[in-house]
């Protein structure tokens, strides 16, 4: 007879068992040296997001909402919305089929800490275009948009999207100057005339996202000093200068991080100017 | 019912009573201050006005004291300090540019100064050693504290014309910050939701309504791209699409998002000290090293009017732009 013993079996039960979790967390205690799991790395992409799925269900949500701005303002034939939405999932499974690309990379070397360090060089830029908005002037959606629409209609999504970068401009101006407030205080007619001229000399940053204020720092060290010293005494200008020195050296890294690109300061083209450009 | 988080920060700030026996003393002494003549005396209604403001133990220490692991208000001088005097110079010479006080009251002020600094080190040491014992507190605005000090002290130090102009520019930025916030609060929601040009003018009005300073942390208008405050849905809801109201059903809101104290931008610079005009035939006034600057500063106590021309150039910020 090949019956066992019922306290025999619960052991070997208890052992395979025992067995199984040592397996799965075999990538996170090897022989002492810490892996980092799937989950973490997928953490560190998605951040606020928390992992993959939820990512995945808020650009599908940001889309559905970005179309019916759009359609809002430009009045789309279902035809037309129907393009921008395709256009628009384009851009979703791109950004997933880079983020599988460098999590299998990941995989390949998540034990051996110094690869990991450097694998964040391509965690980085996914991590901007999540931040910045993956619907931003290079994607699909809007190369789609410009041709989808005519003129009229893009003319009127022009003047809707501008009234939103002046809201965001405006409060981008307001940062910097309540930080200055913060660490050496200005008056109010100060604050006014510090508006003025960061409103003139500034423009929003084409590409929006967490590290605004950084890309707004960036253009106001790029002022004459003069400017800002006829509004600043030279205590208020000391401590402004130091907070824009900062900002000075970090071009590059705002480039590398998506937030600035060589075309920011280039005009924004009508449709029909897009066309004869290309 | 008190929450708990209540009554941490209670024990934080001190017991409610004596703070509220603390205000009192503050118009007391308030009233009371042309009698305040000797420099002793002078210090000691100070620290009870400023008492008024941090709060005290029962036995009418300051509760920060009292409280507080020796080690840790040394660590915390050594690595903040620098800040609190950058913000106790910027603020004092944010006075000076809109009070245009003659020297001898800035100075009087200035001395008032180091017991605010030691004082909000004090404050906000307590609060570093409750975060890193677990405690939450969103008390967290460091120029907040010295301001208002510097205000008591101003009403002791300055005519009443001089003080009125201190409080409108103190009113003036504290709108300013909450306008600042609130305009970030609804880009934030714009962000997220893709609001029209209408309906982010109504989420401005319900933020402004609603405000809640808490939304304002520093932090979370230069860091907190993703982190967006509790705000009533029933307040928000009745502006959004359907498609809108399920997004923002889906986006997680914190209200217990715990910033730690604030000290902004502000990187601990050592601010160049106040330059006084020179007064006729004394050519060691300006930028006069400290070793010269007690006969300096008895010279120019004498002269009311080389004072006046003095604070002018201090006060004559943005002239050239106008």
């Amino acid at each position: 007879m090949n019956s066992q013993h019922p306290a025999s079996r619960r052991s070997r039960i208890l052992t395979l068992a025992i067995l199984i979790l040592c397996t799965a967390h075999f990538d996170t205690a090897v022989f002492g040296q810490v892996g980092w799991t799937d989950e973490q790395f997928d953490q560190w992409v998605f951040q606020q997001y928390g992992n993959a799925s939820t990512a995945r269900v808020r650009l599908k949500e940001s889309l559905e909402l970005y179309t019916e701005d759009v359609d809002q303002t430009c009045g789309l034939s279902d035809a037309q919305k129907q393009k921008l939405r395709l256009a628009g999932k384009g851009d979703i499974e791109h950004f997933f089929r880079k983020f599988k690309k460098v999590k299998t990379k990941f995989q390949a070397i998540r034990n051996d800490q110094q690869k990991v360090n450097q694998i964040f060089q391509d965690i980085s830029p996914l991590q901007a275009k999540l931040a910045t908005g993956i619907f931003d002037r290079d994607s699909l959606l809007q190369k789609c948009l410009v041709n989808t629409i005519n003129r009229e209609q893009f003319l009127k999504y022009l003047k809707v999207d501008e009234e939103r970068q002046r809201f965001h401009h405006e409060a981008k101006i307001g940062v910097i100057i309540s930080l200055l407030d913060q660490a050496a205080p200005v008056t109010a007619e100060q604050r006014r005339k510090l508006s003025d001229l960061l409103r003139q000399e500034t423009r929003p940053p084409r590409k929006s996202g967490q590290y605004d204020h950084y890309a707004m720092m960036h253009q106001a060290a790029k002022i004459d000093d003069e400017k800002f010293q006829q509004i600043l005494d030279d205590i208020q200008w000391q401590v402004f200068n130091q907070q824009l020195g900062q900002m000075r050296g970090i071009e590059q890294w705002l480039k590398q991080n998506g937030i600035l690109s060589d075309d920011d300061d280039a005009d924004i083209l009508l449709p029909d100017e897009q066309v004869a450009a290309e | 019912m008190k929450s708990k988080r209540q009554t941490i920060r209670n024990r934080l700030r001190g017991d409610a009573k004596p703070v509220k026996r603390g205000i009192v003393r503050q118009k007391a002494a308030v009233v009371a201050v042309g009698a305040a003549e000797a420099a002793e005396e002078v210090g000691q209604v100070l620290g009870d006005l400023i008492g008024g403001l941090f709060g005290r133990g029962n036995r009418g220490e300051p509760a920060v004291a009292a409280k507080l692991d020796g080690n840790a208000l040394k660590q915390f001088e050594a690595q903040f300090g620098r800040h609190f005097d950058q913000m106790i110079k910027t603020e004092l010479h944010f006075i000076r540019i809109v009070c245009q006080p003659t020297r001898e009251q800035y100075d009087a002020m200035a001395a008032d100064g180091k017991l605010i600094r030691t004082k909000t080190i004090g404050k906000f040491a307590l609060l570093q050693q409750g975060i890193n014992r677990g405690i939450q507190s969103n008390d967290s605005d460091t120029r907040k504290p010295i301001s208002e000090g510097l205000l008591l002290s101003a009403k002791r130090h300055l005519s009443a014309d001089q003080v009125a102009a201190y409080e409108r520019e103190l009113t003036a930025r504290k709108e300013a910050a909450k306008e600042v916030a609130i305009l970030v609060t609804a880009g934030k929601l714009d962000r997220r939701l893709v609001l029209d040009t209408p309906q982010r003018a109504q989420v401005t009005k319900v933020l402004t309504e609603n405000w809640n300073p808490a939304w304002g942390a520093p932090q979370m208008m230069m860091h907190g791209g993703q982190y967006f405050p509790d705000i009533p849905d029933s307040k928000i809801t009745p502006i959004l699409t359907a498609t809108q109201k399920k997004v923002l059903k889906s986006t997680t809101q914190q209200s217990n998002v715990f910033w730690g104290f604030n000290i902004g931008m502000n990187q601990g610079i050592a601010v160049a000290d106040e330059k006084w005009d020179e007064e006729p035939g004394n050519e060691a006034s300006e930028g006069t090293e400290p070793a010269n600057k007690d006969a300096t500063d008895e010279k120019s106590r004498g002269d009311d009017t080389a004072e006046a021309a003095n604070v002018k150039d201090a006060s004559s910020v943005g002239e050239g732009s106008k």
